[in-house]
């Protein structure tokens, strides 16, 4: 009942003018990005966290960053299906039977069922979250400081393991992103740390400036080393409605993408892109023609492309209830969140239902607009894809520079954005993944904050992370996995790929 | 790749070791019931060193593995990979950055509208090589529409340059 009376209350939040406006321009933007490659969610994210200052509603401001991120999702298996060119990492996999599809005249059949799938995918996973999120947020009011601890570590070291990269890669940035988020003033001691004599350090990096920088400006740099322009090759859309043999071949794939898309979706680390990949390859064991997938499969379009739906939805899942982001696009919804003043977590149920609800509720209209926007608009999708690289490119560099400027009005940060988008570039060509050091600078105060509040607790001893109850499970529950994966790779690939 | 990535891990061992000993002599360690400002970035030092180490170590293990299974790819082929990346680098990456930062200079002293419009004619000519036209076009229209977009849609100040005040 307490949930019923909540989703009222964020319906008649999300469906004023304002914020059904704010969840269209989410969803046509993250459609856009989706479609576009290269300018990924999490940095079209990063972008407009200096607008979230301009908005005055931090619910608006999540419904929009929110549309930009599930939008994203279903924006991503236009030009993979249609040009065998994918938007989003998530729709890697969708390329391979869904562009089969489009070259034997069934683009309108893959494009059908990819947006239909999403769109139950992404309700249903929405409906799991009403359901599940208010009792995690429950559960996690009675977390403290060696709890909390051990989430953000067992969250972020998740991230690090089910990341696609090397192991050692991801651990790599995780410590460089806690080294990043120690820069400024020690909140205990009033210490200044690593500023050396720099005024404007003193008060840390900003968020925002480091996410667009190292998204934003470093995609770019990676950007200007390709100079090949996209050819759009022109395919036949043809009738998008799926017929009733499609249908048949579909629905049990797209529940059970669902189901796997949404529980990866809530482990930190999992998301999209592993979700869309467990589905194939589940969806290729089940099936009772394997030698069809690679062929044209519809199920092979319908699994991945529900999964990495249903896995946007339950991502919000730790980051409503345990204040902790899964993946790069949700540490920005994070950071925009306490840029209004608004911290997630457990208390966030409590202390700003408004945001909790409303968020849901701009959820289940969002996915409406979306498979509304998708189907009847896929040819002007597509044609995004000759927006030139020439003008995006400085567009977005002078969009970044203003936006890192307008947080503090000091140019510094506009040369803090250039080093961050350096930084970035160096770490594409060394092959490391963005998403744990953004993860770690984000939760890198509240590891640090609640590790000196438990050895305070504990006289200064760090057993107190595995004689409390909940913070050994967690921790037991993290070794379980990391044991898995090594046994894994010992008998396939190795630990470090380099 | 392999030599870049072995430049890399050794940069990293260094880096690690600098932030250990800095946050051991000047934030100092405290007590384990009372950490002091330097506790965690200590550690963390000592973790990115080792795993720059780790790092290391790996870029020749790779090596051997490729070399076992007789897999292309090795120093020699990777440079010539990116042979035709070191042109872009020098024809579009150096420039763009160097007109970024040159915008940054420019921004409070020559305010926004200038440099702006300097910054993106810089851009169409020099990393795109554009004609007059395009540029001009292009240049006007995107100040422009950022101006419209920061200054009346989200009411960001903007410089208007000390140069001219």
């Amino acid at each position: 009942m307490e949930i019923f009376s909540g989703l009222i209350n964020g319906f008649s939040i999300a469906l004023t003018p304002v914020n059904v406006l704010f969840a269209f321009i989410g969803a046509i933007l993250g459609t856009a990005v989706g479609v576009l490659p290269g300018l990924g969610p999490a940095a079209t994210i990063a972008l407009l966290l200096p607008a979230t200052y301009a908005i005055s509603s931090p619910v608006t401001a999540i419904i929009l960053m929110a549309g930009i991120f599930y939008g994203s999702q279903y924006g991503g298996s236009t030009t993979s299906i249609l040009l065998n060119l994918p938007g989003e990492a998530s729709s890697v996999v969708t390329c391979i039977d869904g562009y089969k599809m489009a070259q034997k005249g069934r683009a309108g059949a893959a494009l059908g069922i990819a947006a239909i799938g999403s769109f139950v995918a992404g309700t249903i996973g929405i409906v799991g979250m009403t359901l599940f999120a208010p009792k995690i947020a429950g559960f996690a009011l009675s977390f403290g400081p060696p709890e909390k601890f051990s989430l953000a570590m067992v969250g972020l070291l998740m991230a690090v393991t089910l990341s696609s990269g090397s192991v050692v890669k991801g651990l790599i940035m995780m410590a460089l992103g806690l080294l990043l988020a120690s820069v400024g003033l020690d909140p205990i001691s009033g210490k200044t740390r690593f500023a050396f004599g720099v005024i404007e350090l003193q008060g840390g990096f900003d968020f925002v400036t480091l996410a667009m920088g190292v998204f934003g400006l470093g995609e770019i740099f990676t950007g200007l080393e390709s100079a090949a322009k996209s050819e759009i090759v022109t395919t036949k859309v043809g009738q998008v409605w799926p017929t009733m043999k499609d249908w048949v071949a579909s629905r049990m794939a797209i529940l059970r993408g669902t189901l796997i898309g949404f529980f990866i979706g809530i482990i930190p680390g999992g998301g999209a892109v592993i979700s869309s990949l467990v589905s194939y390859a589940v969806e290729k064991r089940v099936s009772k023609r394997p030698e069809e997938f690679g062929q044209g499969a519809i199920e092979g379009v319908a699994g991945p492309e529900s999964a990495n739906n249903a896995a946007s939805s339950s991502s919000f899942i730790p980051l409503l209830t345990l204040g902790i982001p899964g993946n790069a696009s949700i540490a920005m919804i994070f950071a925009a969140l306490m840029i209004k003043g608004v911290t997630p977590g457990p208390f966030l149920i409590q202390e700003h239902p408004e945001v909790f609800w409303g968020v849901i509720a701009s959820m289940y209209i969002g996915n409406v607009m979306l498979l509304v926007l998708n189907l009847p608009l896929v040819g002007l999708w597509v044609q995004l894809v000759r927006v030139p690289f020439g003008i995006l490119a400085p567009v977005i560099i002078l969009f970044t520079a203003i936006g890192s400027y307008s947080i503090q009005g000091q140019v510094f940060d506009i040369y803090s954005l250039i080093g961050f988008g350096l930084f970035g570039y160096l770490l594409r060509k060394l092959k490391f993944e963005l998403g744990p050091l953004v993860l770690a600078f984000v939760l890198g105060p509240m590891i640090e904050g609640s590790m000196r509040r438990s050895l305070l607790i504990s006289g200064g001893s760090f057993m107190i992370f595995v004689t409390h109850p909940i913070s050994m499970a967690l921790i037991g529950l993290f070794a379980l996995l990391v044991l898995g994966q090594v046994l894994a790779m010992f008998r396939k690939k190795p630990l470090l790929e380099t | 790749m392999d030599r870049a990535e072995r430049i890399s891990s050794v940069v990293l061992v260094v880096f690690g070791v600098f932030v250990a000993a800095y946050s051991r002599h000047y934030l100092k360690l405290g007590l384990m019931i009372t950490p002091d400002a330097g506790f965690l970035p200590y550690g963390i030092g000592i973790a990115l060193a080792a795993l720059g180490a780790i790092w290391f170590v790996s870029t020749f293990i790779g090596r051997m593995a490729r070399e076992a299974g007789g897999a292309k790819g090795g120093v020699g082929e990777a440079g010539g990979e990116s042979a035709p990346d070191r042109a872009l680098l020098l024809s579009r990456m150096l420039p763009g950055v160097l007109l970024i930062i040159l915008y940054a200079w420019l921004f409070e002293r020559a305010g926004y509208p200038l440099s702006t419009v300097l910054f993106m004619v810089g851009w169409q000519k020099i990393v795109e090589r554009e004609g007059w036209l395009k540029t001009a076009v292009i240049a006007l229209l995107s100040a422009a529409a950022m101006y419209t977009l920061f200054v009346y849609l989200l009411r960001v100040y903007l410089p208007t340059g000390s140069w001219f005040s």
